[in-house]
């Protein structure tokens, strides 16, 4: 007989352990018989194979080994019937657990799968950690004037030049040219000229084309999807021609996947960025005094941004140092990280609006603190609730449990509230998801996330979550010794106070510093919407021009529909301007100075270009000289200033300016007026130096003051008139006031959401501290009764009672105040015209959560102190 | 009745058991099941349906007979039960009576 084969020992030893051992010793036996007799016809590996086989066939439940010990079916069972019997016994108790855990999840999930969004903005582009944006800051006489996402031309194409780090670089310009098909115009969203490799650069797939070549040669065009089925339906867009301002031909040569909505860039159509060229000039590439196109570039990779930035000043100064230093100018450039473009950037031109980091981190932690202040009221609840406990754990005990079982059961408990709590709050989150998409301005195309990765972020919250507010008061019960509570002489301190008393402060000092932010948030937005903008915009009507430049007789067209909304009877007044109040000028002008001054004086100025009825128009204020008025003659010499301008040029005092002359772009411009400053741009921006300039026929915008009595009537007469004057052109209309409030969306739905945590949070708080207070009380019941006897009043009954508590409150009232003070001036810190943090913005809410707290608290301790003494002390 | 029902391997290992009389055990069980059948059962299932058979009390087991190939363990002996004879010998009944009950006409060929 050989010796026997290792891989029988192996493979028996396995079996022992599993298999029922009245079984083993036939199944042993019968498999060593078989090796022998496969061994003798086949190969060794064939038979160690088939006995592999033979042997994972027996691992089967119904040769499983019936354990005698540890009866894990039968103690969960028991673990569950203990649970809801404990959990139905007390039902006050667990309702508030669950009903706390229930708002602290679903605050929790809600907020973080907001936030979880807004971190991954263009996570989707493929080579995403070596692409950045080279946004440009300009600067004037040393301070910063005006910051671009759509910055310098030639900055791209000169990094790739110099710098050997640069591997390539894409760059855009946003065009406002109208589109049209068959004689059919289309409504654009941003579209943008591109250069040829736009779709290599980013790795974006094309549904139609090649993407190293769509972009390539002049008057070409490549479409979205959704844009090409809206202009052709189901034809086959390739190879067709789309106008351009009525007069130039475009061929589509592709289209490509609409861009996910999780990303900074927005746009339906892209132009090639020679056809850009063709129309301006090759300075359109090279330029550094020219702003307006978003340069995009590549770096190799392991490529160090910070030490490519680091070689920029020098870069700039080798290049354009002395053309910057002639107009008293700088220049600096920053390289965006395209994932990070969304939180960090929102300056001039971005192509759509963005986020803001700072509001993203306040939400996690709004939400975070919420979630925790559940979680501790569990914790506070269970260890209270102790003393209930203590007989059945001294039962247990005597009966043989382990402590670790006993710690298994109380996790089991929790486990079973959470999974409860979660479930309910992953449903509410489930129906609330809509309405929170819309209550935070998100369209419809916004839904879960479906990383992986958030998931498990999910699941791994919920576990420690669990972990963390079960195995503390797991501990805590399990503890007990069986002596001491079955003597029944346990009394109330069951340890921990400390702890608790420490949850206790956590939770309010959460709750007082959101309290305190909601307040200061409200006040900021009430100060801002409360100033005086010195500009009305009640009850305007404001149409987007059409493109004057594509018409040779445009000015014609222009006098006509004005010529047609004087005479029309909804229109009470009206102006044309490049742009209306409600955003910041796009039109920022440099080296501009006063005739006497020299170079080196020389500003920047954001540019208004308007007809003579503006400023009166829009009922903004003339401090000195005159409006634009045509009957005086020629006034595209004149431009009027606004005061913050007039400080910026050197002068002390408006009426000095009056008739100075000003050098702008090779041209003189006579001053002619001074303007009152007021509010272009949202109240929470310092004023900004305006120049306005007359034009018989900006492209931009027409404004309307129109007859509200019956708003669609007057609507649809404009209209009428707007296409007796341009035709089918596009009538784009829209009313100030809404999008002059756009620009306090953000911070008013900052302010909501900020406002409904807090509430909830407070509401989890004063449920836990209700429960707590509730319970404590309720043991010294006794005592009570004692003092009364002994004559104790109502009154130093109540403060005994609630003392205890409300001692807690204020000490975290004292720590959230400078806490919550420091936090609130850096949110202000976002507003150039903001509140000062007066002492009423943290004495009020504190004051407000400690009434909530003695209110919370008195409910149980009046209760108990009012009960007679006879009825507590007589079953003693 | 629950766990009574004879599936149609159970029976086949029952009729096996009998016509191995002394020497049933798994490893024969399963070879007289592909001589006769020509059907390669594993041994894992031999003893799965063994098993259920000794719940349902058709068969007995007891343990004899070692041998070296067995590693000098005994081998796990099976016979069949009074009421394992009886099943079998109901099923038995219970195919007669059917196939007797079957027209000729129906079987014969065409």
């Amino acid at each position: 007989m050989d010796k026997k084969p290792k891989i029988l020992s192996i493979t028996g030893n396995l079996l022992a352990r599993f298999c029922n051992p009245s079984m083993v010793e036939g199944i042993l036996g019968d498999l060593e018989e078989s090796y022998f007799e496969n061994k003798v016809q086949k190969g060794v590996f064939q038979t160690n194979m088939i006995h592999l086989f033979q042997v994972i066939g027996f691992l089967r439940p119904r040769f499983k080994k019936r354990s005698k010990h540890l009866n894990i079916e039968a103690m969960l069972k028991n673990y569950i019937t203990s649970t809801i019997r404990n959990l139905r016994k007390h039902t006050f108790y667990t309702f508030i657990n669950i009903f706390g855990l229930v708002v602290g999840m679903t605050a929790g999930f809600i907020i973080l799968q907001y936030v979880y969004f807004e971190l991954t903005y263009d996570d989707f582009f493929e080579n995403k950690e070596n692409i950045y944006r080279v946004q440009t800051n300009r600067y004037n006489n040393g301070e910063l004037s005006t910051q671009w996402a759509a910055g310098c031309a030639g900055v791209g194409l000169h990094m790739n030049e110099d710098f050997p780090e640069v591997k390539d670089f894409v760059i855009m310009h946003s065009s406002e040219a109208e589109i049209s098909y068959d004689k059919k115009y289309f409504q654009l969203t941003h579209p943008y000229y591109a250069s040829a490799n736009f779709f290599e650069f980013f790795s974006l797939p094309l549904i139609r084309g090649i993407d190293s070549l769509v972009l390539k040669d002049p008057w070409t065009v490549v479409l979205s999807e959704t844009l090409a089925r809206k202009m052709f339906g189901d034809e086959d867009p390739m190879g067709k021609r789309i106008k351009q301002n009525d007069h130039t031909d475009f061929t589509i040569t592709g289209v490509f996947e609409d861009l996910p909505e999780r990303s900074h860039m927005k746009f339906d159509l892209l132009y090639s960025f020679e056809s850009y060229v063709l129309f301006t000039s090759s300075r359109s590439r090279t330029a550094w005094q020219w702003d307006g196109f978003l340069n995009y570039v590549s770096l190799y990779p392991g490529t160090n941004p910070e030490k490519l930035s680091e070689k920029f000043p020098d870069w700039i100064q080798t290049r354009k140092g002395e053309e910057l230093e002639q107009y008293n100018a700088g220049m600096k450039f920053i390289l965006q990280p395209l994932t990070k473009i969304h939180l960090i950037s929102n300056y001039i031109l971005e192509i759509k609006p963005t986020g803001n980091e700072k509001t993203i981190y306040f939400l996690f932690i709004i939400g975070m603190f919420v979630l925790f202040i559940a979680w501790i009221n569990y914790i506070n609840l269970t260890t209270a609730r102790a003393l209930n406990r203590a007989k059945e754990v001294g039962i247990r005990k005597v009966l043989g449990s382990y402590r670790v079982q006993l710690i298994f059961q109380f996790m089991f408990e929790s486990l079973a509230l959470n999974l409860v709590a979660f479930l309910i709050a992953s449903l509410l989150v489930l129906l609330l998801f809509p309405s929170f998409n819309e209550f935070v301005g998100r369209n419809e195309l916004y839904t879960w996330p479906d990383a992986p990765v958030f998931w498990l972020g999910l699941l791994g919250l919920f576990v420690s979550g669990f972990i963390l507010s079960g195995f503390y008061p797991a501990f805590v019960l399990s503890k007990f010794k069986p002596i001491t509570t079955l003597k029944g002489k346990f009394s109330g301190s069951t340890g921990g106070n400390t702890l608790r008393r420490g949850l206790v402060t956590f939770q309010f000092l959460a709750s007082v510093i959101l309290i305190i932010g909601t307040y200061v948030v409200y006040k900021q937005m009430n100060y801002m919407q409360s100033q005086n903008l010195g500009v009305d915009i009640n009850q305007k009507m404001i149409i987007h021009t059409p493109n004057f430049g594509s018409d040779s007789i445009s000015n014609i067209k222009d006098a006509y529909f004005k010529n047609l909304l004087t005479s029309n009877s909804s229109v009470l007044n009206h102006t044309i301007s490049t742009v209306v109040p409600g955003r910041k000028s796009g039109w920022n002008a440099g080296g501009i100075r006063l005739i006497n001054q020299t170079e080196t004086e020389s500003n920047q100025y954001r540019v208004i270009g308007c007809d003579d009825r503006f400023i009166d128009f829009y009922g903004i204020e003339i401090l000195t000289g005159r409006n634009f008025d045509r009957t005086f003659g020629i006034e595209e010499e004149n431009v009027l200033f606004n005061e913050a301008a007039i400080k910026v040029i050197g002068l002390n005092d408006a009426s000095e300016a009056i008739n100075q002359k000003i050098y702008f772009w090779g041209d003189t411009f006579n001053i002619v007026g001074v303007v009152k400053n007021y509010r272009q741009e949202s109240p929470k921006k310092a004023y900004d130096p305006l120049i306005f300039r007359y034009f018989e026929s900006p492209g931009g915008y027409y404004s309307i003051d129109i007859n509200t009595t019956n708003m669609r009537n007057s609507v649809e007469q404009i209209q009428a008139s707007w296409e007796d004057a341009f035709g089918n052109k596009i009538f784009n209309f829209f009313f100030l006031e809404d999008y002059y409030d756009e620009q306090y969306k953000a911070e008013v739905q900052f302010g909501s959401i900020f406002g409904i945590f807090a509430i909830l949070s407070i509401l989890v708080a004063c449920l836990g501290l209700f429960g707590l207070a509730s319970y404590i009380t309720s043991l010294r019941s006794k005592e009570v009764g004692v003092r009364k006897v002994l004559g104790a009043s109502m009154n130093q009954l109540l403060r005994l009672l609630t003392w205890d508590f409300v001692k807690l409150v204020i000490i975290s009232v004292m720590i959230a105040i400078p806490l919550s003070w420091w936090l609130m001036n850096r949110w202000l810190q976002d507003f150039d015209n903001r509140i000062n943090l007066s002492p009423d913005a943290f004495l009020i809410p504190a004051l407000l959560i400690v009434l909530i707290a003695v209110a919370t608290v008195s409910w149980h301790t009046l209760k108990t102190a009012s009960l007679n003494p006879a009825e507590t002390l007589h079953n003693e | 009745m629950k766990g009574t029902n004879l599936g149609e391997l159970e029976e086949l290992v029952m009729l096996s058991v009998g016509i191995l009389y002394n020497d049933a055990y798994g490893l024969t069980i399963q070879k007289e099941i592909k001589n006769r059948c020509k059907r390669a059962i594993t041994i894992s299932t031999v003893h799965s349906v063994t098993s259920r058979l000794e719940e349902k009390g058709y068969l007995r087991a007891r343990y004899d007979g070692a041998t070296p190939e067995r590693g000098g363990r005994r081998k796990r002996l099976f016979t069949l039960t009074t009421s394992g004879k009886a099943a079998i010998a109901k099923m038995r009944e219970i195919r007669e009576d059917m196939w007797n009950a079957i027209p000729k006409v129906a079987l014969s060929n065409g």
